[in-house]
């Protein structure tokens, strides 16, 4: 069946369908009656303030969870300091301790200079010239040449 | 629109309303004039306004459409009593149904909600795709997949009844 056939066939039956449903619909005017009937029975307003009211109990509902909720937030314990805890000034770091070694106290004062030994260092320094001419020679060491050793 | 112009239209519109409305409760007579009678209450007390954006009958299908949803939804809800289950298993007086239209009724039945709202309201009412995408509130382009797809299983389903 192409195309064009099967739209021409399902529109047939479907219209043959709704022809017959119609044919066996209930009468206009007494539908129509026993909604008025049914509107005066019930009155709308009330309906309508009904659900004005569940909308406005559901939003008061909602308004009350959502305060809680953020209460329960806002007032989480904060951390508190336990009264016997350092201030900052007073803490040290724990590996402190590893600094300390052996002879640290000499870098940590000033060293001190003594006065200078008489006739010692200090002398020389200060120039006699011919100092070291006046060393006795008999004092001089005197490396004894040996045989065979440069040749 | 005044109040007497709607009640004309209403009238104009009855017997298609009435065969929308059986398409939409699953061939129950009982729950289709329950369904019209509350869709023709709410066009009447202002709970279903007319805008004027489509045809009134795109409009009154919608009507229709939304109201046996809500009744479907409200009796899956309460949970169904055993006389409705009783009633709702009775099969549909056939003898007197001819046999084409028993086909047409069991092929239907057979595709899924959507396409067989889409393909009454095109076959059936004589809607374009676009008026039946506007009264099932659906895009244009699903209106459309449901349209192709249902008329395809349709017609294999017919075809299939009829050679066996």
């Amino acid at each position: 069946m192409n195309p064009r056939d099967l739209d021409g066939e399902l529109t047939r039956r479907f219209e043959e369908q709704r022809r017959a449903d119609e044919a066996e619909a209930p009468d206009f005017r007494e539908l129509m009656a026993r909604a008025r009937a049914a509107a005066k029975g019930r009155d709308f307003a009330p309906a309508r303030q009904g659900r004005w009211a569940r909308r406005a109990v559901f939003t008061a509902a909602a308004s009350v969870a959502l305060a809680i909720g953020l209460y329960l937030l806002r007032s989480a314990p904060e951390p508190r300091m336990p009264s016997n805890a350092p201030t900052l000034a007073d803490w040290k770091a724990p590996t402190d301790v590893l600094l300390q070694t052996p002879g640290a106290e000499l870098l940590a004062r000033l060293p001190v200079l003594l006065s200078p030994v008489p006739g010692g260092e200090a002398d020389e320094r200060e120039g006699a010239p011919g100092a070291r001419e006046a060393t006795p020679r008999s004092t001089q060491t005197k490396v004894p040449h040996r045989k065979g050793v440069e040749s | 629109m005044t109040p007497e112009e709607i009640e004309a239209e209403l009238e104009r519109l009855h017997g298609a309303g009435f065969a929308w409305a059986l398409a939409c409760c699953g061939r129950r007579r009982e729950d289709a004039e329950d369904v019209l009678q509350t869709s023709y209450l709410k066009v009447l007390d202002g709970r279903a306004k007319f805008a004027g954006r489509s045809s009134f009958k795109t409009f009154l299908f919608g009507v229709i459409r939304r109201t046996a949803s809500e009744t479907r939804r409200r009796n899956a809800w309460r949970g169904l009593r055993l006389d409705d289950w009783m009633r709702r298993k009775e099969p549909p007086a056939s003898e007197t149904v001819p046999e084409e239209r028993l086909t047409l009724q069991a092929a239907l039945a057979r595709l899924a909600r959507r396409q067989r709202q889409v393909l009454t309201l095109v076959f059936a009412m004589g809607m374009t795709v676009e008026e039946a995408a506007a009264t099932l509130s659906i895009s244009v382009g699903s209106a459309r997949v449901h349209y192709d797809r249902g008329k395809r299983r349709l017609a294999g389903l017919i075809g299939a009844k009829e050679r066996a």
